[in-house]
């Protein structure tokens, strides 16, 4: 007990640990919050323009026609010519074009530009496959009205603010572990000669770690909550389950960092921000449309980037409920920490030092 | 038969191509200090760090107080302590919190611990300094705490590595008060340092080390009778001819000699008469001095003819 007093000690006294930790997810959100708050009025929302590419051999079409009279956030217009549809969305009349080509089980969507319209029609046109997948009849086919649309921007942009936070526990993580370790700190060597099981000492350091993570997380939702009085809908429990499993993921991130990397202290702080942020990007962070490219492009990216399947599964919850996506999220997220954990230990249990 | 307390055999540390301790042996008997010497980079700090199981070796046997050392030999870590040459302290907790920290790793009962921690900063002198963050300590305050942090458990075996190192005088002498405490409480040190004078001062035993090999082992008095130099002859002058220089230099006796900034030293591998011999021949050729003086040749000296460095090269 009296060691992990210590260790909390030690965490909470790093002023530029706790700011990026802590202080830095409050002033990034904040910033969201006041960049967001002026489109998130309804009154000036227009909805998007996407032209849909006829084609008479596709079953699709019929069946999206009769889905998009129903939604009022897309304002659809239909082409039998690409060529036409592409430099309307290049002269940026539409915003986007979806494509049912021969054969093709979904349609696929073409933009040019990464913003909030782009982002709407991608989340609608997910929303309706997805409702399709689920052998939903059309007319059950529940498309959130104009002003749903608005704050669903706003949410994604939060969503992956809170898989940031998550993942920079594993600064947290790595100092922690760091401490312990002879190759890295005079003080790791110090340790690495008493008589303590390393075991004892490693797994102390990583409960403070994530308990630090979880007073983080837990004073960040309060803000979002409390002072923002962002809504996370119905799912408030899931989402907190949610973003505990997110911690877990970047305590599993900075373990497998410090346990790898032989590098200095500073080179591992870089390799861990780096990766969060570009994890980050990936998701979303600068712009809904990132994701979704990479969820066109190269799907497995975002199935093995912890931040993509933080934002993707606080969308599907708060969107679809806890549903086969959420899930699917959830079991990648603890694969993804037991792997990295799993090597970490492996690391860990055979380190005896070549040179110190 | 005294005990020992630490018996190496064969030991040999390979880095690639480079071998940094070959095949050494030696025995550490129990309350003795042994001073480990040698050049940066003749294995010293190697070889302390296989001996704690911190570094894996290729070949040999380390035993200590009787049994076979390894990383998970937590009976026998307990009874050690280290003092490693980089300051090991948390700098977010004050200098009695580091000492608990780290007294803790090695003594559970609470109350145990503190009465530990108390005889630790007193021993080094910290009493007035217990709140203080390591960051408020001055160098030779800081070193106090490293060693304070390494031996506040009580162990039986002590490692100081170079403890002194930018330490002020008077921090020095404290922690060599300390250090010799310690050795009359009963402990076993092994202490490696770049100062002479200390090894003179605490060490009943020295082995100096040079490219992973002991090169001399024995008390002060025995390594300095190993030195072919028996005594030196330092004379300050200003009017030393080149005449006078050879003459003295043909003299039965010397073995070198060398005339630098107005001082000449002269030394020989005997000790019988050199100095009258050269005041008489200095007169005799008139040449004037101000200082003229004969000393023992120092541990330095035996260990500048052993490994052809300086010690704190």
């Amino acid at each position: 007990m009296k060691h992990l007093f210590y260790n909390f000690k030690i965490t909470f006294k790093n002023v530029e640990l706790i700011f990026w930790t802590f202080a830095f997810p409050i002033i990034l959100v904040t910033l969201f919050y006041a960049a967001f708050s002026n489109i998130s009025a309804a009154d000036d929302f227009v909805a998007p323009k996407v032209a849909v590419i006829e084609n008479e051999n596709s079953m699709l079409v019929p069946v999206y026609k009769q889905i998009f009279e129903k939604v009022d956030a897309l304002n659809v217009s239909y082409e039998t010519d690409f060529e036409s549809a592409k430099t309307k969305l290049e002269s940026e009349e539409i915003a986007g074009i979806a494509t049912f080509d021969d054969g093709m089980e979904y349609p696929k969507l073409t933009i040019e530009q990464n913003g909030i319209n782009q982002t709407i029609i991608q989340n609608i046109m997910t929303e309706i496959e997805l409702s399709i997948r689920s052998g939903s009849e059309f007319d059950e086919v529940k498309i959130k009205n104009t002003y749903d649309r608005k704050q669903e921007v706003s949410m994604i942009e939060y969503f992956t603010l809170l898989a940031m936070a998550c993942l920079y526990g594993a600064m947290i993580g790595t100092k922690s572990l760091d401490k312990n370790l002879a190759n890295m700190t005079a003080s790791g060597k110090r340790i690495a000669v008493a008589a303590v099981s390393k075991t004892k000492i490693v797994l102390g350091s990583l409960l403070t770690s994530y308990i630090t993570q979880l007073i983080g997380l837990t004073i960040l939702f309060v803000y979002m909550l409390a002072v923002l009085k962002i809504d996370f809908g119905e799912h408030l429990v899931g989402v907190i389950g949610l973003t505990m499993l997110g911690a877990l993921a970047g305590l599993a991130l900075g373990t497998f960092i410090s346990a790898i990397f032989k590098v200095k202290d500073s080179i591992k702080d870089g390799i861990t921000t780096g990766f969060t942020m570009l994890c980050c990007f990936f998701s979303g962070m600068m712009g809904p449309t990132v994701k979704f490219a990479i969820d066109s492009s190269f799907p497995l990216l975002n199935k093995v980037n912890p931040a993509a399947l933080l934002t993707d599964g606080y969308y599907a919850l708060t969107n679809f409920g806890v549903g086969e996506r959420f899930w699917s999220d959830v079991i990648l997220l603890v694969l993804f920490s037991g792997v990295l954990s799993f090597v970490s230990i492996k690391v860990l249990r055979r380190q005896k030092y070549d040179n110190l | 038969m005294t005990k020992k307390v630490i018996e190496v055999k064969g030991l040999t540390k390979k880095y690639k191509e480079l071998t940094a301790v070959d095949h050494l042996s030696f025995n550490v008997k129990k309350g003795e200090i042994l001073g480990l010497l040698g050049p940066n980079g003749s294995g010293k700090s190697t070889t302390i760090n296989c001996i704690l199981s911190l570094l894996k070796f290729n070949e040999g046997e380390i035993r200590i107080f009787d049994q076979e050392m390894k990383p998970d030999a937590l009976d026998i870590k307990r009874e050690i302590g280290v003092i490693f040459q980089d300051v090991a302290v948390f700098e977010e907790l004050t200098v009695e919190e580091n000492i608990n920290y780290f007294c803790g790793l090695y003594v559970k009962d609470k109350k145990e611990c503190q009465e530990c921690v108390d005889d630790a900063i007193e021993l080094v002198g910290l009493s007035d300094f217990r709140t203080f963050l390591p960051k408020k300590l001055s160098g030779g305050l800081l070193r106090r705490l490293n060693i304070a942090c390494g031996i506040a458990h009580k162990p039986k075996l002590i490692f100081l590595d170079e403890p002194t190192v930018a330490v002020d005088p008077q921090s020095r002498n404290n922690i060599l008060d300390g250090i010799k405490k310690l050795r009359d409480n009963g402990a076993t040190i092994v202490y490696t340092t770049h100062y002479m004078e200390e090894v003179e001062i605490l060490c009943d035993r020295v082995i100096i080390l040079d490219h992973g090999k002991i090169i001399a082992e024995g008390t002060t008095d025995k390594l300095k009778d190993l030195a072919k130099i028996k005594e030196k002859i330092t004379v300050e002058t200003r009017n030393l001819t080149p005449e006078t220089e050879k003459k003295i230099e043909s003299l039965k006796d010397v073995v070198s000699e060398k005339y630098n900034d107005e001082v000449l030293v002269i030394n020989f591998n005997d000790t019988k008469k050199n100095l009258a011999e050269i005041v008489n021949l200095l007169e005799k050729d008139g040449i004037k001095y101000e200082r003229i003086y004969s000393e023992r040749p120092t541990l330095n000296d035996v260990f500048l003819e052993l490994t052809g460095k300086d010690l704190r090269d």
